[in-house]
């Protein structure tokens, strides 16, 4: 796409430094769309931290069967804190950063539509984080029900149960904010000459994202909240004590947790569909269909939440429905896989950094999409539910599929944020590190669901202890490679090899357009759009 | 449509939304057919049709699973 600023490359960049608060308040004060993306991905890789030293925790207790370092009280802690850190605190505010830093260069708009929500969507995180790591330490320690909070033992535990369902409803308020200043952006902020079916795939897919948002962000904070009034308010919402149904909470909670797996898949979805065109050097195949299946992955996730619950209880009609509609979404998900590999299929292709993530993505998300329809059979799941398949099948969704995309929209955009090139030999051993620790780390726990070993149990039979040995050195490794990721990235703040404003040869969109690295402000002038389709 | 908007002039008829609906749902279609009907399709339109077939989905799923269920 050609694009040109009205006033010439130089006017936009040269005003506006000079009224903003420096240092610290700099930060807190900020409503820069660029600021506020690099505080949430700051943010978010820390909270990668600190779920991921949670994560060893528990690899380290399953090394060996029998109670080595953990009390089994803390071993849940770990389990839960591990899961609500990385979903709430790690992947999804990286996700915003992303967004936050590039939907406005990608649409040619000067900023986020509402500039002060945004830097409070940003600061209600920290809060968020602190509650939730802080509820270690206080009397009972913190929530130990795993992520999902199912009652009755979220209506039993101590003060860290509140904590956490404070820090849900706080990171709630965040999501919710973000994504209606995502939304507004995209539809009001777009410059002249974009209509919405020609606008970058990676806004398509946070469009879409933070409508699922605005829909179900709300509904946990429903079933929190009901939560909350059961423990404090004589309530009986959950406590069949009192008259209330636990299995209640399980549907509102997966009426959220399902759409939300798709929140999280989305905007890597859309990512991919960045970087694979752009190493390839073929425009996305299929751009249209593209679009259409997001928005049909987006509905029918709402319509198949049991899933979750077969061994629950429900009737032989309710089972066989949720399991048909689980079965019938692979259909569009598994359009995606096909139009990246078509847009492969006779590419000129190069393997940089991004494109070896994008890749790994897109193998490994496929694997996981396959036990997901694995699990998807009532018949099955009645036998895996709640063993290591499900572990491994949601980590091959959430890390290879999530976490790796924004592995490779980091090194895809980083020479635009810092202005220098990463270190592409760094860059490729921490995807083969990665990669290779990843798979030790997880394909070993297919086995052990298989064979039976329960998830969120400290201890485990003797069968189980080879596959537990080489999964915890996986695990291991795979956190020890990201510390190299974090130098990569410091190192290509610092300096490098100047990255031009275009680094990517096949790489297409406004955000090329700029000077790297991008200046504090761009399109303050929306740019004048001439030539082809906006996603080429 | 060389940068211009997709508000065309011609108007789409219901078979022709529950066509480019459907064939959203399944995720496959030729650029050929969708240009066409993109020329004549408003977004609400399509939300809500979309919307409808998603409930008539569901519905035949249930009726499917009653029709099997059944003793």
């Amino acid at each position: 796409m050609e694009a040109t600023h009205a006033h010439g490359a130089g006017h936009a960049h040269g005003d506006g430094h000079s009224h903003h608060p420096k240092g610290v308040m700099r930060w807190i004060t900020t409503t820069n769309h660029k600021d506020i993306g690099t505080m949430y991905l700051w943010f978010s890789f820390a909270m990668f931290m600190v779920g991921g030293a949670m994560a060893l925790i528990i690899r380290a207790e399953l090394f060996q069967p029998g109670l080595q370092y953990v009390e089994p009280e803390f071993f849940n802690q770990m389990i839960t804190l591990h899961g609500l850190i990385m979903v709430f605190g790690a992947i999804m505010p990286a996700f915003v950063g992303f967004a936050n830093w590039m939907i406005p260069m990608m649409i040619g708009a000067p900023d986020m539509a509402f500039a002060r929500m945004n830097n409070w969507s940003f600061w209600l995180l920290p809060p968020a984080g602190i509650l939730l790591t802080a509820s270690m330490f206080v009397p009972g320690g913190a929530a130990g029900t795993g992520w999902t909070l199912y009652p009755p033992l979220s209506i039993q535990m101590g003060i860290g149960m509140d904590m956490a369902i404070f820090a849900v409803h706080i990171l709630g308020m965040s999501s919710i904010m973000g994504s209606i200043n995502i939304v507004t952006t995209i539809l009001n902020l777009r410059a002249p000459g974009m209509p919405l079916m020609r606008m970058p795939m990676f806004c398509w897919t946070w469009l879409i994202t933070g409508y699922l948002l605005i829909a179900v962000m709300p509904v946990l904070a429903g079933a929190v909240t009901m939560i909350l009034t059961d423990r404090h308010f004589g309530t009986s919402f959950f406590s069949a004590a009192g008259g209330g149904d636990p299995v209640l909470f399980q549907h509102i909670f997966w009426f959220f947790g399902h759409p939300e797996v798709y929140i999280i898949a989305l905007p890597a979805f859309g990512v991919v569909s960045h970087v694979i065109p752009a190493f390839a050097r073929k425009p996305i195949f299929g751009y249209t269909s593209m679009v259409y299946a997001i928005a049909s992955i987006a509905l029918i996730s709402f319509i198949v939440w049991a899933h979750h619950m077969y061994v629950v209880g429900m009737p032989v009609a309710g089972q066989l429905y949720f399991m048909y509609a689980t079965i019938l979404i692979a259909v569009p998900t598994g359009v995606k896989v096909f139009n990246w590999v078509a847009t492969m299929w006779r590419g000129s292709m190069t393997f940089e950094t991004p494109m070896l993530f994008a890749l790994g993505f897109l193998f490994l998300f496929t694997i996981g999409g396959f036990t997901g329809l694995v699990l998807s059979n009532t018949a099955i799941d009645v036998q895996l539910q709640d063993t290591y398949y499900v572990v491994a099948h949601f980590h091959y969704v959430m890390v290879a599929g999530a976490l790796f995309s924004a592995f490779a929209a980091v090194y895809y955009w980083l020479p635009k944020w810092t202005g220098h090139m990463y270190d592409e030999t760094l860059g490729q051993w921490h995807f083969w590190l990665s990669i290779v620790s990843f798979n030790i780390a997880f394909f070993p726990q297919h086995f052990l669901g298989l064979a039976g070993m329960p998830r969120r149990i400290p201890d485990y039979a003797l069968q189980f202890v080879d596959f537990n040995q080489v999964s915890t050195i996986g695990a291991f490794g795979f956190g020890l490679s990201q510390l190299l990721f974090l130098y990569v990235v410091l190192k290509a703040i610092r300096g490098g090899e100047k990255a031009p404003a275009k680094p990517w040869e096949g790489a297409t969109g406004l955000e090329w357009t700029v000077p790297s690295p991008a200046p504090y402000h761009t399109f303050e002038e929306p740019p004048v759009l001439s030539g082809a389709k906006g996603h080429e | 449509m060389n940068g211009g908007t997709v508000v065309g002039t011609r108007k789409a008829g219901p078979l022709q939304l529950l066509r480019t609906v459907l064939s959203g749902l399944f995720g496959v279609r030729h650029s050929r057919t969708h240009e066409e009907d993109a020329a004549g399709l408003r977004p609400i339109q399509i939300i809500v049709a979309g919307v409808i077939v998603v409930v008539a989905f569901v519905l035949a799923i249930v009726t499917f699973v009653h029709f099997v269920a059944a003793k």
